[in-house]
């Protein structure tokens, strides 16, 4: 089965870890302990085949900035999340994008543009047009979650599995998975 | 702190879970309304009103709070109200209980009541001394005791009782605002946000090998700053990576900026070490002496894994993932990197950081069984205890459906706070060298764009992205000059 790492980023307060939890957890929330190994692991099916994602997420410790290249470095997808009702962490995603394609030193890497919180439509600062313009200009999917009344949040994961696939599947002679 | 070293160990012991001991999970009965909201599972107290919970504080008669309840609760309780607040409420159930001795048949057990509230009041002032702060919740503490003075006037052993918890309270309140005097005027600009170098420095300006060039002798100076900085961390400022998250959802501003400051200045350490490290390894010209300190590095992050302290290690390897860095291919490939494999095994994020948590658990069982200081040094990665800490919050709601508080959730709060706790109070057994710590906190650190510059200039860009990123590097720094 392939595996994947992909990395949550994003600014203070948008919501990445609620999506985080959302995926991984779905209802059965009761049963989870943050530190164990599979906490931030789930197996998804997209497209009839089998994968298993593992997310690197900075929810919490985006004050350790220093840390990020590293997380960058071992992750093969991005979710680059900004919350739709702040406009300033819509602006704080441009540099991040800039950052990951430093590290992997390759443009065409794995990302998606997520605005979160569109349940919270009325208090909306960031269009709709304004993000898929930035994702057009990154040649990148772009969607609108909630991580709150669950909205998109497999399909935004389902997503970036393709995109990784896609990825993938050029050089073929370069297996993801030698570290297991 | 030393007294505070007492009162952890003292009031939760290694295998503390929260289990309530035979005989002290139930009240006293018919005193308090509330006790009937307590829910227990096996003997564990998993949820309750707040009402009843704050009940649950208060000794009676023939009843005293579980040691281990007593600093949870507290720990707990100011995520739903200000310290203060549960004092009021404290002592409003004391005056309840008092009457109702004072007017029932068993007024002879006024004095044994009263000494059992000092008795708490006295693990409270222990154990968060900094709730005392507040001239309001001094207050109470003082009408609390004025009340509890007048149970036993012709003894003097809780008036005694009494007179002592004050002074020691006043006494570590005051070390502690020296303390934080102190930081704030040793306080230089470097150590925390570092004087940022926008071009490069003369090249005669002397680097960490000048200073020390054993990687040993750094990795321990380095732990000596890691404990000096988490001793002055407090399980309330922990407390705020749950409580603070919870203000920003309600629009409420909980606790003051002096309090949040040990954990900001823990946090600025480690990004300044890792920019160190790239600073270090960035700044010099010759290709040799640049695998020379990379490995040099490399030695003092082994060193710092051997001695158990984690967090240093993390930052020293962050430093070497940072871009500028991590893009010296020519510099790496001379590089031994045999040893640098076997540490990023250690720090692998892969299934949530799991290797490093095996590594964390053996050290943390050495710290247990230990004989000396330098056995007992655990210093955690402390940005992946914030992540556990948050996504255990995050995960577990603070109410359940019923309105009852979810005290489950808040008993693994406070077994992971009170575990980092123990291991924020061994005495660092390496003694202090002042030239080689004020290197570590002072040295000038280079910002981003510095760094890139300098790690272009030893090896040219090497696509067109790299190529492109130093052009537009350069004309800003031309432009701003």
């Amino acid at each position: 089965m392939r595996e994947y790492k992909v990395v949550v980023l994003g600014s203070g307060g948008v919501g990445k870890s609620a999506l985080t939890v959302q995926f991984v957890t779905g209802t059965f929330i009761e049963k989870y302990d943050p530190t164990i190994e599979d906490f931030y692991r789930k197996e998804i099916e997209v497209d009839s085949s089998p994968s298993v994602l593992e997310i690197l997420d900075t929810a919490g410790t985006e004050q350790f900035a220093s840390m990020r290249d590293l997380y960058i470095k071992n992750g093969q997808g991005f979710i680059l999340v900004y919350s739709l009702v702040n406009q300033q962490s819509f602006q704080d995603i441009k540099p991040m994008r800039d950052q990951i394609i430093r590290v992997k030193r390759y443009e065409k890497v794995p990302v998606i543009l997520v605005g979160n919180k569109v349940d919270l439509e009325s208090e909306r600062e960031v269009s709709s047009s304004e993000g898929r313009a930035l994702a057009e200009e990154w040649g990148c999917p772009f969607m609108e979650t909630s991580a709150k009344s669950k909205t998109m949040v497999d399909e935004l994961f389902a997503e970036i599995v393709r995109q990784m696939n896609y990825a993938a599947q050029p050089d073929k002679d370069d297996p993801c998975c030698s570290a297991c | 702190m030393p007294q505070t070293s007492v009162v952890f160990s003292s009031i939760l012991g290694p295998s503390c879970s929260g289990q309530v001991q035979p005989g002290m999970g139930e009240r006293g009965g018919g005193a308090g309304g509330g006790s009937g909201d307590l829910i227990f599972q096996d003997g564990h107290l998993i949820s309750g009103s707040l009402e009843a919970l704050m009940e649950h504080l208060v000794p009676t008669v023939d009843y005293y709070p579980d040691r281990t309840y007593i600093f949870t609760f507290l720990l707990s309780s100011r995520v739903f109200m200000p310290p203060h607040d549960l004092l009021a409420r404290v002592g409003q159930i004391c005056v309840e209980q008092k009457q109702q001795l004072e007017a029932g048949p068993e007024k002879a057990k006024l004095k044994s009541f009263s000494a059992k509230i000092v008795q708490l009041l006295k693990e409270w002032t222990e154990a968060f001394p900094y709730d005392f702060q507040d001239e309001k919740a001094m207050a109470e503490l003082k009408a609390i005791t004025h009340r509890v003075t007048q149970c036993d006037e012709e003894n003097g052993t809780v008036k005694k009782a009494i007179a002592q918890m004050t002074q020691s309270l006043l006494l570590s309140l005051a070390a502690r605002s020296q303390l934080q005097e102190l930081r704030e005027k040793l306080r230089p600009p470097a150590v925390d946000k570092g004087p940022i170098l926008k071009t490069k420095p003369p090249a005669a300006q002397k680097d960490i090998l000048g200073v020390c060039c054993d990687p040993l002798v750094l990795a321990q100076q380095l732990t000596h700053i890691e404990l000096d900085r988490v001793s002055s961390i407090y399980p309330e400022d922990l407390m705020q990576i749950v409580s603070h998250m919870d203000s920003l959802d309600n629009h409420r501003c909980r606790g003051d900026l002096t309090k949040t400051y040990s954990l900001e200045a823990y946090d600025n350490w480690f990004n300044c070490l890792s920019m160190l490290v790239a600073t270090e390894v960035c700044r010099v010209v010759k290709k040799k002496h640049r695998t020379r300190m990379l490995e040099f590095f490399i030695d003092v992050a082994r060193e710092c894994f051997n001695i158990g302290n984690f967090n240093s290690m993390m930052a020293i390897i962050s430093g070497m993932n940072l871009s500028p860095v991590a893009r010296l291919k020519k510099t790496w490939s001379k590089v031994k990197t045999a040893k640098f494999d076997v540490l990023e095994h250690h720090m692998d994020p892969s299934s949530n950081f799991c290797n490093y948590r095996t590594a964390l658990q053996g050290a943390t069982q050495r710290s247990q069984m230990a004989n000396s200081s330098r056995e007992k040094i655990v210093i955690p990665v402390f940005n992946l205890f914030v992540k556990d800490i948050y996504f255990l919050h995050k995960i577990h709601t603070n109410h359940l459906p019923n309105g009852h508080i979810n005290f489950k959730k808040f008993w693994e709060i406070s077994r992971q706070i009170h575990e980092f706790m123990t291991w924020t109070q061994v005495e660092c057994p390496f003694e202090k060298d002042k030239k080689i710590q004020s290197y570590l906190l002072t040295a000038p650190i280079y910002s981003e764009e510095a760094l890139f510059v300098a790690s272009f200039e030893s090896e040219g860009p090497e696509n067109h992205m790299e190529k492109d990123s130093w052009k537009t590097l350069r004309t800003t720094l031309l432009n701003r000059a």
